[in-house]
């Protein structure tokens, strides 16, 4: 019998999930590299329309209520396939960062309109200012007095298209301020990119913007607090896609090696293999438990950003090792961008860099746990 | 898994059974043996029985047995969660020889002489077993075993070489696999034999292992006499007991807890370091594998929790029992690696003081000791099923083929 991972949350949005996923899957050739439609894909169309990006939206501020495991069965499934999509951001950070400023009328009809996906609010939490950035680039632009922006927004996921975005600004005197504003007038000037893994995304240039009035929603603590619950909620559902992406490198690696045939027989009789497959299955199995506990913990109450990064930390480590894994098990198929399993491994690989790559977790878990020792 | 009727039991039945627990280890459990567990001494006979003759006398000496046997009757849930308590608690584990492997043999297998024989002395902690089923030709293939057992009336005549005999130095009786016939198939032909071990004919010799602790012997037999009535169950199915044996084992809730246990005095040790020293790059480094430690053994005691959960409603497929085996071997491997690299450049060369009695400080102490554990740790990936083994279990099912 077929081997077939259980489900991180089973029931019935990760069955709706799992078959849109594999219809998705099916028709799709290599990584896109070529600007989306307008109005989107078809299959963020039909995520819209069920309403995904309202999920983990509370149903007084029109969501539909559930809980973080209840996204986090979308994602997983989704991850299974290596679905490209910006669902974590837009389903996951968004309510994390906007949930507190819901009372802000325009804030609650903004969270209302885009669970109906009548909008589409884009976070660019690399902006954030949480976790150390040491690119050379300013981590986020700057804020001036008179309301003007100068500066970069970088690396914003403009895979799917998006109505607001929200991110820092940072003032003269260093305090963090939370935006929300009209996309439209930012994409202007616009440097656009394909990813590796078949997103698209941009770098703003965003100097001389005037924000609108009521655009900063929250400066200082209150900023920062929400800022920090989104990259929560971004990294803990990053682990989660990785998890799923994990199962089904997995269980595709295990069909391959099933099937393709090299001096006479199945390659998985050749025991280095079948050891190599067993290293992925069992990391796959740890992350899967620890990224459940933490799920749960989370859907109960927000749980300590140390803890999460903690997870994503390792988590980063064991994406990488399965993606490694999967395309040397599919040896020369393993480089093309024409296996599904390719192009999953890359994703895997590639998606450990989201919400906390290593380095940043680490910098921030160690400066965190000196502070806490001393 | 439990042989009594479980009742519906919910959250706050097992909050107050997790503190009552609490409540009698904390109370009951001697400071000095906590402290020997704490610096994670080598614990041997002396220690683990002073604890067991504690836990009998309260009732909770055999905590995986039914009723019936002497046991508490505890679900696997509870069993689980006397492991943690007492792995946070520093109590010695249960010493698994008796209570884990030949106690629920004798109890599905032996006679009722047997039962009454040696199932109350296990539980009491009077009578200490080990176990002879490894040889020099029979390692991970045990079935090649070669020890031989003729029947001369109304006993048997042993004789051969059993190896890896951990105990064997300090414990009463042997439960044996032995050869009573030659068959088509060598799993057949195998016996289970208990052999007192002040039978005339034995001889226990230490082998010196790279840990300088004393787990393991070679145990010899020459023209050993064990009466017929030592035979467990049937002549001839050993093979049976023995692989009963190993299916119960399979699932060992005491791992992920002391191994948890161990992570949070390392973590100490780090912490202690990085005061003292501050942030040197390699004490960074020592705080990354750390994390990633920490990480791996949440997501372990996930899985160990699911497999319980999976055994009890007998789903549990052989794979994610192998799995949580191979993982925690590896993970107790990275953990004891990590405070052998911080003990290790201090205390590998004052490993074995001359001088006993010489007072040393409670952290030489316990960095002394974590020493020897890095090098005993070296056997977690070989005992009990190898690694190696472990995968080709995996993979097995994993590849249906």
């Amino acid at each position: 019998m077929a081997y077939m991972p259980n489900p991180l949350f089973p029931g019935d949005l990760h069955d709706t999930a799992a078959r849109l996923a594999a219809s998705l899957a099916q028709n799709t050739r290599g990584f896109a590299t070529s600007a989306p439609p307008a109005e989107g894909s078809e299959g963020w169309r039909q995520m819209l329309e069920l309403g995904w990006q309202g999920v983990w939206i509370g149903e007084a501020d029109g969501g539909f209520g559930g809980s973080f495991a209840d996204l986090a069965a979308i994602v997983e499934a989704l991850g299974r396939q290596a679905v490209v999509s910006p669902l974590i951001a837009r389903a996951g950070v968004v309510p994390a960062v906007l949930g507190p400023f819901a009372s802000q009328a325009a804030v609650r009809a903004l969270l209302e309109s885009h669970a109906a996906g009548e909008a589409s609010v884009c976070p660019v939490l690399s902006s954030s200012g949480e976790l150390p950035h040491d690119s050379g680039h300013p981590a986020s632009p700057m804020l001036g007095a008179d309301g003007r922006l100068a500066g970069q927004l970088r690396g914003v996921d403009l895979t799917e298209p998006a109505s607001h975005l929200l991110f820092a600004a940072q003032g003269a005197d260093g305090t963090r301020s939370l935006v929300l504003t009209e996309a439209a007038p930012l994409l202007s000037r616009a440097r656009h990119y394909s990813s590796n893994d078949g997103r698209r995304c941009a770098d703003l240039d965003v100097t001389g913007m005037a924000l609108p009035e009521g655009a900063v929603l929250a400066s200082g603590n209150a900023a920062t607090q929400a800022l920090a619950a989104g990259l929560a909620a971004g990294a803990l559902l990053s682990c989660v896609e990785a998890v799923g992406t994990a199962a089904g490198l997995v269980t595709q690696t295990i069909d391959y090696l099933n099937t393709r045939v090299q001096f006479g027989v199945a390659l998985s009789t050749f025991q280095s293999l079948r050891h190599r497959l067993v290293e992925m299955y069992v990391a796959y199995e740890n992350t899967f438990g620890m990224s459940r506990h933490l799920v749960l913990a989370h859907s109960a109450a927000p749980q300590p950003l140390k803890d999460i990064l903690t997870a994503k930390l390792y988590m980063n480590k064991v994406a990488r090792q399965v993606g490694e894994a999967a395309i040397q098990l599919h040896g020369g198929m393993g480089m093309t961008t024409e296996t599904q399993a390719s192009r999953m491994a890359v994703r895997a690989i590639t998606g450990a860099f989201d919400y906390g790559d290593s380095a940043q977790c680490l910098d921030w878990l160690a400066a965190h746990t000196l502070a806490e020792a001393a | 898994m439990s042989d009594h009727d479980t009742p519906v039991r919910d959250a706050a039945f097992y909050a107050a059974f997790r503190a009552e627990l609490q409540q009698f280890m904390a109370s009951h459990c001697p400071p000095a043996l906590r402290a020997k567990v704490r610096n994670a001494h080598k614990l041997g006979r002396a220690e683990f029985s002073e604890w067991q003759r504690i836990l009998a006398a309260k009732g909770w000496g055999a905590p995986g047995w039914p009723v019936e046997y002497g046991g508490t009757g505890w679900d696997l849930q509870q069993r689980y969660i006397f492991e943690e308590v007492s792995a946070a608690l520093d109590c010695p584990p249960l010493y698994h020889h008796g209570l884990g492997h030949i106690g629920p043999v004798i109890m599905h297998f032996g006679s009722p002489e047997q039962k009454a024989r040696f199932l109350p002395r296990i539980i009491e902690g009077s009578e200490w077993w080990c176990q002879g089923y490894s040889e020099p030709g029979a390692g991970s293939d045990l079935a090649s075993l070669k020890t031989a057992a003729v029947r001369q009336g109304d006993h048997y005549v042993v004789n051969g070489q059993k190896i890896w005999t951990s105990h064997a130095q300090e414990a009463d009786i042997m439960y044996t696999l032995v050869r009573t016939s030659q068959e088509a198939r060598k799993q057949m032909g195998i016996t289970l034999l208990a052999i007192p071990l002040d039978t005339p004919g034995i001889e226990v010799r230490p082998i010196h292992t790279i840990d300088h602790w004393h787990h393991v012997n070679e145990v010899f037999l020459r023209d050993v006499k064990v009466p017929v009535e030592n035979c467990i169950g049937e002549e001839g199915t050993g093979w049976k007991y023995g692989k009963f044996l190993l299916d119960r084992e399979r699932l060992s809730p005491a791992t992920v807890p002391r191994l948890i246990r161990q992570l949070e005095e390392v973590e100490k040790l780090v912490l202690k370091r990085l005061r003292e020293q501050g942030t040197t790059p390699s004490l960074l480094s020592a705080l990354e594998r750390l994390f990633l430690a920490k990480a791996s053994a949440q997501g372990a005691r996930e899985m160990l929790l699911s497999a319980i959960h999976e055994e009890i409603l007998g789903t549990l497929q052989s794979s994610k029992s192998s799995a949580l085996k191979l993982h925690s071997s590896e993970l107790s491997q990275a953990i004891s690696s990590l405070a052998f690299d911080l003990s290790a450049p201090e205390l590998a060369p004052r490993l074995l003081p001359d001088d006993e009695d010489f007072p040393v400080s409670d952290a030489e102490d316990r960095e002394r000791q974590l020493v020897h554990t890095y090098l005993f740790y070296r056997s977690r990936s070989i005992a009990g099923g190898t690694s190696e083994v472990q995968k080709n279990v995996i993979a097995r099912e994993l590849f249906g083929a």
